[in-house]
């Protein structure tokens, strides 16, 4: 039986110094590589198999279920989205009037003072961006075209990129009107990578609808979301909505996150934290929505 | 020539699949390793060239993934040198090789990946780690390659041909 050969001397030694070399360079730039011109090669490939894929996903997924509930859960899971969607927006509105009212109170019992309305735009950031908040048509439709090879972290690529518009931060919206991720760092010419929610270095600024109550939702290593830092002295009960809170200018506020599912710290934290019941399902995206709203740096 | 043109492209389609169409297919399913399975059992039948293939296919795995660039070009070269160290075992059957190899690399090549992950400041859970994706790729890993054993040998006993030729 014969034993691989060596034909070279110098060709182990040599990967070996370039594969180090790669990587010593990229943890001391924390600069991403992206691949540049070659996606206009890749896109059109990665968007066909991607296709083949969702195909071969499909057509085993009856195996798990029965074909003809399949296509009726379909439905019912468009239909909930589509009025969880809802229902965040009319919330959210009820809870904007609600604050607009008691500032119309205290306006009016304090007629002596004079006042200036303002939308709160950021807190502890020295400088805020009067850039365009977002508005109706302003974003990309993509497709979602390939998955991160790495099982440790959560992202997806979709086929848009620069030419489009697309810049690191965007937020990026998926079925149903949900926040499912931000645009990544590695941005080529037509094809960009998303940084998923539930991806561990995931952090956004959120509010919950009711009782306005402001935090942070991180993702964790096991591809849930956490909700955290929501002080002590604020009301979280489970099924309160959660939407991001625009604070730190990162995002605009308002967008739908997902619903307060378990609370899990306890009375003596300082901080509550719960665990967050995405309003996206991250498994099955196809298309997605950017919208081309700049983050304040 | 022509057949490192032939490897280059059969790389890059087996990095587009790992990244395009098993993802969409199966979700958070462990996904098979296909350019370390090819690279990997290639290294274990010709030596060198499969470094070469691993280099490639690191690369190109890489530039489509968004942790820090090198880590799965790293991750298969010191895979593939680990596995080379350890081929001192006398084995029933070649096959044996192929998998024992796709096993080491397999490991190595998660081990390195949460080393860089960790050292890009990324938490993890070293358990969860372990039993959703080493473990599981642990056996998906080395019985794809057998398949991958299938293709890649009578292309290995040609070019031996070949070359034994070349050489009278």
């Amino acid at each position: 039986m014969n034993r691989p050969r060596s034909s070279s001397p110098i060709i182990i030694p040599v990967v070996i110094g370039l594969s180090v070399l790669f990587l010593l360079i990229s943890l001391a730039a924390q600069a991403p590589v992206s691949q540049g011109p070659l996606s206009f090669v890749l896109e059109p490939v990665q968007r066909v198999l991607s296709g083949l894929g969702r195909g071969i996903g499909e057509f085993f997924a009856p195996l798990g279920q029965p074909a003809a509930s399949q296509s009726r859960i379909d439905e019912l899971e468009r239909q909930i989205a589509a009025l969880a969607a809802e229902n965040v927006r009319l919330r959210e509105f009820q809870a904007e009037a609600q604050q607009l009212r008691a500032l119309n109170k205290f306006a009016q019992d304090n007629p002596a003072l004079d006042f200036v309305g303002a939308d709160v735009v950021g807190i502890g950031t020295r400088n805020c961006d009067n850039r365009p908040v977002v508005g109706p048509n302003v974003g990309v439709c993509a497709q979602v075209i390939a998955g991160d090879p790495s099982p440790y972290v959560r992202f997806i690529t979709i086929n848009a990129g620069r030419l489009q518009g697309i810049e690191t931060g965007m937020p990026v919206i998926g079925g149903g009107g949900v926040l499912i991720g931000r645009i990544g760092r590695n941005v080529s010419e037509s094809s960009a990578q998303v940084q998923l929610l539930n991806d561990s270095a995931s952090f956004i600024n959120v509010q919950l609808v009711g009782s306005r109550a402001t935090g942070t939702v991180a993702g964790q290593s096991d591809g849930t979301l956490r909700l955290q830092n929501v002080l002590q002295t604020e009301v979280v009960q489970e099924g309160d909505l959660i939407v991001t809170s625009g604070l730190g200018g990162g995002l605009p506020p308002g967008l739908t996150v997902g619903q307060v599912d378990k609370l899990v710290s306890k009375e003596l934290e300082t901080l509550k934290e719960a665990v967050v019941r995405p309003g996206a399902d991250f498994r099955r995206m196809e298309a997605v929505f950017v919208l081309k709203f700049r983050p304040a740096s | 020539m022509r057949r490192h043109a032939f490897a280059a492209v059969i790389i890059l389609l087996l990095a587009v699949l790992e990244t395009s169409v098993l993802p969409v297919a199966l979700g958070t399913l462990p996904r098979p390793n296909l350019v370390l399975i090819a690279a990997s059992a290639w290294a274990a039948l010709r030596g060198d060239e499969g470094f070469i293939w691993a280099l490639g296919g690191g690369i190109l795995l890489d530039l489509f993934s968004s942790v820090p660039f090198g880590t799965h070009t790293a991750g298969l070269i010191f895979g593939n040198v680990l596995a080379a160290l350890l081929n001192r075992l006398p084995l029933p059957a070649e096959f044996f090789r192929v998998t024992n190899w796709v096993a080491v690399v397999t490991i190595v090549f998660h081990g390195v990946m949460l080393i860089v992950l960790t050292l890009a400041g990324r938490a993890f859970d070293p358990g969860r780690a372990l039993t959703t994706a080493i473990l599981p790729l642990l056996a998906i890993n080395p019985v794809a390659s057998l398949l991958a054993y299938a293709l890649l040998a009578p292309m290995q006993r040609r070019l031996n041909e070949l070359e034994r030729f070349a050489r009278s």
